[in-house]
């Protein structure tokens, strides 16, 4: 007959590692190549797309990438974090669908997303690399889009929403590397050493107050840098637009230059229509 | 006779055993390890805590895959290589993901760390104490402060390089070092986005260059009074769209703000609050 002190110690040890073993709140949630989505998204027994673990992982969670592989397209609906460490793909052949889905229909009122490192390609056929309808602040980190019709699409509808993209590759794509379609005049996004290269069209703004720092917009068929409309104005520092059919097109709206830009060898380096393009000083 | 050969056969084996004749500088963490390992590459530990307490004085924490490896707190030098996907999570209210409370020379590089406070965490790093620390390929993100720098001591040097502070519900970087004195902190490379106050120097000297403080909803960069920044190559945009009165990108509320004169500075409610930066020379 066991003495109650070591009864009383098994029963605890028991208790512990029955407890251990729940976790207590999945905020973190793995993929892995060699994943299944029938698995609850842990460390040891990873899914295998992103959408199953984003649909596992709690609103402001985070998704994280084992090995490289593709994950699959992803509908968000809620704040989340993705870090893919570079190694983690998308590949979207479907010419109506989208690698990266950010949409309008969010279940929550804190929707602050991260897509860290991520490797997406359309192969020539997919419709938008990120299309972003919704969202309380988006920030693209360390990413290639490429091969779709449209790299990035930004178009939320709200004012205050946050944009940033940085260290971030679109290329290849038909139509436009990033196109920003921003709520109103004010809205800010800032696109700090990206490269759009060899897209049909490399930057556009519609709409919306974005910042252009560092980049480099080369080799796009039709324009480098543009802005679309009246409530679009670009402020462009320390960048290259060169290679492209026109560096910038200004079909109305404003590029204010800090007029440190190496603006060259394109078919036609600038193009003011009806626009404007200043230059301003850095302070 | 038997008692001397089984002496000795006791002591050969307790040698050969796991004494290592200097405790192993390199320790290892994975997200398949346990606790209850003793942090080799082959018996990795689980978490940070253990790996730190299992490591020598100015040894290293070596990150074998992506995963969460829990809270620290670090009391004497060490460097923790994560490589972009060792992560931290810290959801609990008035927590703190690491904690610095080392030595007044000693030395403290962390490397690579995703920190992630689920938007409850209160801070993602706090520094209290320490010689130098090195805060270097980071993401901070969704904790109530992102990085605060507040050591006690004049001896206490901070280096943030490339790192993104983002997404924290009242501060991304809060330099306040409490004890005098004028310790140096440096500012390389880093985005603070998305935060109520992107960067609030309020003592000491900082140095910030080539870095991204943009949609922050009250002020870019905050001064305080007492305190001087020396900011270079940045940019400095989309921030202060709250209403409140001073907001703004720069907001020189006391001190001073020492500008170089090659920073975008742009697309603010207000680009410098209340009155102008004060020009320096580059030489």
């Amino acid at each position: 007959m066991l003495k109650t002190s070591t009864l009383l110690a098994l029963v605890i040890t028991a208790l512990a590692n029955f407890l251990c073993a729940l976790p207590a709140h999945a905020q973190r949630v793995f993929v892995s190549g060699s994943g299944s989505d029938a698995n609850p998204c842990t460390f040891t027994q990873p899914c295998r797309s992103f959408q199953q673990a984003f649909d596992t992982a709690p609103d402001n969670g985070e998704i994280d990438v084992l090995d490289p592989a593709g994950y699959g397209p992803l509908t968000i609906t809620h704040g989340i974090s993705i870090q893919a460490h570079g190694f983690g793909g998308i590949t979207q052949t479907s010419s109506s669908a989208n690698a990266i889905t950010i949409t309008s229909t969010f279940t929550a009122n804190n929707g602050d997303i991260s897509l860290n490192g991520l490797l997406m390609d359309g192969a020539g056929t997919g419709q938008y690399g990120i299309l972003i309808e919704a969202g309380a602040s988006i920030q693209i980190l360390n990413c290639v889009v490429r091969h779709f019709a449209d790299g990035i699409e930004y178009e939320p509808p709200n004012s205050s929403s946050n944009f940033l993209v940085s260290n971030t590759i679109a290329s290849d794509n038909t139509h436009a590397g990033i196109y920003i379609q921003a709520a109103n005049s004010a809205t800010g996004a800032t696109l700090s050493e990206i490269a759009a290269n060899n897209n049909g069209l490399g930057v556009i703004v519609q709409n919306g107050s974005v910042t252009v720092k560092d980049s480099v917009l080369s080799d796009n068929g039709g324009f480098g840098l543009a802005t679309l409309g009246s409530d679009a104005t670009i402020w462009l520092a320390n960048s290259v637009i060169s290679g492209n059919g026109t560096g910038v097109a200004l079909l109305t709206g404003t590029v204010n230059s800090y007029g440190d830009n190496d603006i060259n060898s394109n078919g036609t380096d600038l193009n003011t229509t009806s626009g404007t393009f200043a230059t301003v000083s850095t302070e | 006779m038997r008692t001397t050969a089984l002496l000795v056969a006791a002591l050969a084996s307790l040698l050969s055993h796991a004494l290592p004749a200097q405790a192993q500088i390199r320790v290892f963490v994975s997200g398949s390890g346990s606790d209850s390992n003793p942090c080799t590459f082959a018996s990795p530990c689980r978490s940070f805590q253990q790996a730190f307490n299992t490591a020598p004085v100015n040894g290293e924490i070596d990150v074998l895959d992506p995963a969460g490896y829990g809270a620290l707190t670090i009391t004497h030098g060490i460097s923790i290589q994560a490589h972009g996907f060792g992560g931290i999570t810290q959801a609990a209210i008035n927590a703190t993901a690491i904690n610095v409370s080392a030595g007044t020379s000693d030395a403290i590089t962390l490397n690579g760390l995703l920190i992630d406070g689920a938007g409850t965490g209160e801070y993602g790093i706090v520094i209290n104490s320490g010689g130098s620390v090195q805060i270097l390929n980071c993401v901070i993100r969704n904790f109530e402060l992102g990085i605060l720098d507040q050591p006690t001591t004049e001896s206490a040097n901070l280096l943030i390089a490339d790192t993104v502070a983002s997404d924290n519900s009242a501060t991304g970087i809060m330099i306040d070092p409490m004890g005098g004195g004028t310790p140096v902190a440096t500012l390389s490379r880093i985005t603070a986005n998305n935060n109520p106050y992107g960067v609030r120097d309020v003592a000491g000297t900082v140095m910030i260059a080539n870095s991204v403080l943009s949609n922050n909803s009250y002020s870019g960069l905050f001064n305080y009074t007492g305190t001087t920044t020396w900011l270079a190559k940045s940019v400095i945009s989309g921030n202060g769209y709250d209403g409140e009165p001073g907001a703004s990108g720069v907001y020189v509320y006391g001190g001073q703000v020492n500008s170089y004169g090659d920073n975008a500075i742009n697309g603010n409610a207000t680009d410098i609050y209340p009155g102008s930066l004060t020009k320096v020379s580059t030489e």
